[in-house]
C-alpha cells in the first residue's frame, strides 16, 4: 500500500476517524476478519418479518411510534386505517386543503374522495364485514343523522371495535356506487 | 486515484458470490434477523467484492447491512457492541428515543469505543415501527449500518401479511478519506453532468444566444454549477438495495392478493433517493416510525437518515421492480418483488437529471424579471401557499431577532434566538464559509422536489403527512431558534450560520421548554436535518395532527419550521445526515438542561 502524500496531509487535518481509515486500508490484507455469516448463503434472499397478526390487536392502542401504547382518553387512538384518499371534513384545517388541491385532483380523478362521518357504533357483523352506526349528518354529502349499516373495508381491523365506541370514519364509494367504510379512528370514549 | 467510469450496477449474487469465498454475506446472503431483548453486535473489518474489484469494507457480524434487530415497545434492550476495528467507532440508535448516556455519538453521549473495546448499551424501548442504527463517523461509508423494527404493544393499525426491510445504501471502492479529498480539491469531481461548451450550443439552438449567455454568465458570477445536485455520484457509487447491487436483483416475495409491507430506510451517507414500483401504486403508512393517516402515492423522496413504510398489494402473479433512482440520476439501486424467487421486471429509464433554479438559491428569478431578492421574505403568496404552515410559521419581520447565541428578544410571548435573512446578509457577506444567503427563503413543503414536480406522477410531500393522533404536548413554543444552512459550495465548506461544528457554541434549551426551531436553507443542496434526542413536529399544516420526524429534508432556498419539547437532558447533536457535509462542520450541539 503506498500513501499519497498529499491525501495523507488532507485527512490529517480532518477528524481523527477519518484519518484512521488510511490505517484501515492499509491492513487490509494484514488484519482482515474472516466472518461467517450464521444463515445459509443463498441469492439476494429476503427476510420476511412476517404479518401484522403477530401482534394483537388492542382497543384503542393500535398504532406505531410514540404515545400510542398508553391509553389517554383527551386523544384519539386509532383503531384501524386505511384512509388511501383524500378526506373531505372542515375538520382538516384550511391549510392542507388549500394547499394540497393540485396533487388532490390528480388523485381524485383515479378514485372518488373520501367523506369522513362521526357517530356510535351500535353492532358489529365480523362475518358479514358490517358494523351499523348511528352517524350524526355528514353535510358533504347531505346525508342527515341516521342509524345503519356499513360495508366495512379489509383493511379495517373490526376485532377492536365495541358497541357503544365513539368513532371517527371516513368511507368512499364503491363501485355499486355505496359507500364502503375505509378507516375507523376510536374517541377513547366508551 | 479513481478513473472516472460510468455507473456500475455491481456484480450479480452468484458473482459476488463466487468472488468472495469467504462466505461473507454481502450481496444477496439472508440477511440475520436477531430477536429479543439481548444482543450481541461486533463491528469488523470484511472483505467484499462489489464491483469487480476486492476492497476491505467495515461490517457488523460479518453482514452489510448489519442484523435486522427486533425489538418490541415497552421492553429494556441490552445491546454489548465490540469493536474490532482499528480505530474507535460507536453505533448510533437512528431515532430512539434514550438516555443520552446511550445515543451513541462520540465526543458527546460518550467517548466512543476504543479498538478492541465492548460498551454495553441498556435502555427502555418507548416507542414502535421503524428505526436503524449507524455508526456515527466515516465507517457508516463503508457498511456499519442496520435496521430496527420494533412491534407495538397494541397491535398495527395496519393490516398486513408480508413484512420486508428495505436499507438503501451507497457503496464505493474509494475510502471515505478518498471522497472527502476529491470533494476538497473539485468540488464537482464527481458532477459529470455539468454544463459544457456543447450543451452551451444546445442551449443557444433552444433559446438563443442572448438568454443563454446571460444565463451561464449568471451561474458563472455565482461559482456554482446548476447540475450540481448531489455532491457523491454514481461516478463512484454502487447503489445498494439490502447490500445488494442492481445486478445481483434482491427479491421478495408474494402471493397475488396480500398486502405487503415494505419498510424503506435510507442508509446512504450522500444520497437522496427517489422510490417507485412501476405498475404498483404505494400506500405511505408511516415515516421515522410513527404512523401517518395512509396516503397513495406513485413516487416518494427519502433523505439519508428518513424512514418511509408503505404497504403495496399486488395483484397479478408478475414481477414488480422496486426503482430507486438517485436523486440526480447518476445511478439506481433496484431490487424486485415477485410471486417467487428468479424473476425480473423491466426497469425504467432513469429521468431526466434535475437542474437547480433561482428558487433553489432563495431567489426569485420568474420570467418577468431577474432575482430582485425582494422583501417579502416568506416567497410565495400565503394564500396559494399552505396556509396552515404561514399561519403557524412566525412573520420573519415579526421579531427584531438577535444575531448568534446573544441574549433573546422577546417579541410576544416568543423569543427569537438567530438571524433573518437580512440579518445573515449583513453578517455572513464575506465569510468565506458563505457563498450563498437566501434572501427570499419559500415555504416549499407543498413542493415534491427537484426533479420530481410534474413528472406526471402522484408524488408524496411533506404536507400530505397527518398523524393520526393529536401531539403529544399540546403547549405553544415559548422560543423560536432560527438556524441558517450554509455553506461554500467550491470549497466544499459546510456549516450552519455560517461556523463550523468544531469552532462553535451549542445551543442550549431548558428542560421542558416548547421551542420551534426554523430551518433557512442558504445552500443550493438538500439537507437532512436529523435532531437526536427528541422528536421534531414538522409544522407542515396539518395543526396539532402534523407528523412527528426525527430527520426532516430541507430543500434548497427552503424556510420551514418545527417544534420540538425538550423533554431529554443531555447533549444531543443536531446535523445534516450527509455524511460529508457533518464530517465538514454542518452540526450543532444541542443541550438540553
Amino acid at each position: 500500500m503506498t500513501f499519497n502524500l498529499q491525501l495523507l496531509r488532507v485527512a490529517l487535518r480532518m477528524q481523527p476517524g477519518i484519518a484512521a481509515f488510511l490505517v484501515l486500508s492499509a491492513c487490509v490484507t494484514s488484519d482482515a476478519r474472516t466472518v461467517t455469516s450464521a444463515a445459509p448463503v443463498e441469492a439476494a434472499a429476503a427476510a420476511d418479518l412476517g404479518g401484522s397478526g403477530r401482534v394483537s390487536g388492542t382497543s384503542g392502542m393500535a398504532g406505531e411510534g410514540e404515545g400510542y401504547a398508553t391509553a389517554q382518553p383527551a386523544k384519539a387512538p386509532v383503531l384501524a386505517l386505511n384512509s388511501s384518499m383524500p378526506v373531505a371534513t372542515g375538520a382538516m384545517d384550511n391549510g392542507q386543503m388549500d394547499h394540497s388541491a393540485h396533487g388532490r385532483q390528480q388523485m381524485a380523478q383515479a378514485t372518488p374522495a373520501a367523506v369522513q362521518g362521526r357517530g356510535v357504533v351500535k353492532s358489529i357483523d365480523s362475518a358479514r364485514r358490517k358494523v351499523n352506526i348511528s352517524h350524526e349528518a355528514i353535510p358533504a354529502i347531505g346525508w342527515p343523522p341516521m342509524t345503519m349499516d356499513f360495508d366495512v373495508a379489509q383493511s379495517v381491523n373490526l376485532g377492536a371495535l365495541k358497541p357503544e365506541m365513539d368513532i371517527d370514519f371516513t368511507m368512499r364509494q364503491g363501485g355499486s356506487g355505496m359507500y364502503v367504510i375505509q378507516t375507523i379512528i376510536s374517541h377513547g370514549r366508551h | 486515484m479513481v478513473t472516472r467510469r460510468q455507473f456500475v450496477q455491481g456484480l450479480t449474487a452468484s458473482a459476488a458470490l463466487a468472488g468472495m469465498p469467504l462466505g461473507a454475506a454481502l450481496a444477496g446472503g439472508a440477511p440475520q434477523v436477531l430477536t429479543g431483548t439481548d444482543f450481541k453486535l461486533e463491528l469488523a473489518p470484511m472483505p467484499v467484492n462489489i464491483t469487480g474489484r476486492p476492497r476491505t469494507a467495515t461490517a457488523i457480524n460479518g453482514t452489510i447491512p448489519g442484523p435486522i434487530l427486533r425489538w418490541r415497545e415497552g421492553d429494556t434492550v441490552t445491546l454489548a457492541v465490540t469493536n474490532r476495528l482499528p480505530f474507535t467507532s460507536s453505533i448510533h440508535w437512528h431515532g430512539i428515543r434514550l438516555p443520552t448516556g446511550m445515543d451513541g455519538v462520540p465526543g458527546l453521549s460518550f467517548k466512543g469505543i476504543a479498538a478492541g473495546e465492548t460498551f454495553t448499551y441498556r435502555f427502555r424501548v418507548p416507542q414502535s415501527g421503524t428505526y436503524w442504527y449507524h455508526a456515527h463517523g466515516p465507517e457508516e461509508q463503508t457498511g456499519v449500518y442496520g435496521s430496527i423494527v420494533i412491534d407495538p404493544k397494541g397491535g398495527f393499525a395496519q393490516r398486513f401479511d408480508r413484512d420486508y426491510v428495505v436499507v438503501l445504501s451507497d457503496w464505493s471502492d474509494e475510502t471515505p478519506t478518498q471522497i472527502i479529498s476529491n470533494l476538497k480539491f473539485q468540488s464537482d469531481y464527481y458532477n459529470y453532468g455539468r454544463r459544457t461548451v456543447g450543451t452551451f450550443v444546445d442551449d443557444t439552438k433552444r433559446e438563443g444566444l442572448g438568454p443563454t449567455v446571460s444565463d451561464r454568465l449568471l451561474w458563472g458570477n455565482m461559482r456554482m454549477a446548476p447540475t450540481d445536485i448531489l455532491d457523491v455520484t454514481g461516478a463512484t457509487y454502487t447503489y445498494l438495495l439490502n447490500g445488494a447491487p442492481p445486478a445481483a436483483n434482491w427479491t421478495a416475495l408474494f402471493k397475488p392478493g396480500e398486502r405487503v409491507r415494505l419498510r424503506f430506510i435510507d442508509a446512504g451517507t450522500m444520497s437522496i433517493f427517489d422510490i417507485r414500483i412501476p405498475g404498483l401504486p404505494m400506500t405511505v403508512i408511516q415515516t421515522d416510525g410513527n404512523d401517518i393517516i395512509p396516503v397513495t402515492a406513485d413516487e416518494f423522496r427519502i433523505g439519508p437518515g428518513e424512514t418511509y413504510d408503505v404497504i403495496v398489494e399486488p395483484r397479478d402473479a408478475r414481477a414488480y421492480t422496486i426503482f430507486v433512482q438517485s436523486q440526480d440520476r447518476s445511478g439506481f439501486a433496484r431490487g424486485t418483488l415477485a410471486p417467487r424467487a428468479g424473476m425480473a421486471a423491466e426497469i425504467p429509464p432513469m429521468d431526466p437529471r434535475p437542474l437547480r433554479t433561482m428558487a433553489d438559491m432563495g431567489m426569485q428569478h420568474g420570467p418577468g424579471g431577474h432575482g430582485s431578492a425582494s422583501t417579502s421574505a416568506t416567497g410565495n403568496d400565503p394564500h396559494a401557499g399552505n396556509g396552515g404552515a404561514a399561519q403557524s410559521a412566525p412573520d420573519p419581520h415579526a421579531g427584531h431577532a438577535m444575531p448568534g447565541s446573544g441574549p433573546a428578544a422577546m417579541t410576544g410571548s416568543i423569543a427569537v434566538v438567530g438571524m433573518t435573512p437580512e440579518q445573515a446578509a449583513a453578517r455572513l457577506s464575506g465569510n468565506v464559509a458563505v457563498d450563498n444567503i437566501a434572501m427570499a427563503p419559500m415555504n416549499r413543503l407543498g413542493e415534491a422536489g427537484g426533479g420530481l414536480d410534474g413528472n406526471g406522477r402522484r408524488v408524496l410531500r411533506y404536507t400530505d403527512l397527518r398523524r393520526p393522533i393529536p401531539a403529544n404536548d399540546p403547549r405553544p413554543p415559548t422560543k423560536e431558534i432560527i438556524v441558517h444552512l450554509t455553506g461554500n459550495m467550491e470549497r466544499f465548506m459546510w456549516s450552519i450560520d455560517g461556523i463550523k461544528f468544531s469552532q462553535a457554541a451549542p445551543i442550549v434549551l431548558q428542560r421542558n421548554e416548547r421551542v420551534r426551531f426554523t430551518i433557512i436553507n442558504d445552500t443550493m443542496m438538500d439537507h437532512p436535518m436529523h435532531l437526536h434526542g427528541v422528536w421534531s413536529e414538522l409544522e407542515n399544516g396539518q395543526g396539532e395532527h402534523r407528523p412527528y420526524k426525527h430527520t426532516i429534508l430541507v430543500k434548497p432556498g427552503e424556510r420551514l419550521s418545527y417544534l420540538v419539547t425538550a423533554d431529554e437532558p443531555g447533549r444531543w447533536a443536531f446535523h445534516c445526515h450527509l455524511l460529508y457535509h457533518m464530517e465538514l462542520g454542518m452540526m450543532r450541539e444541542v443541550r438540553i438542561l
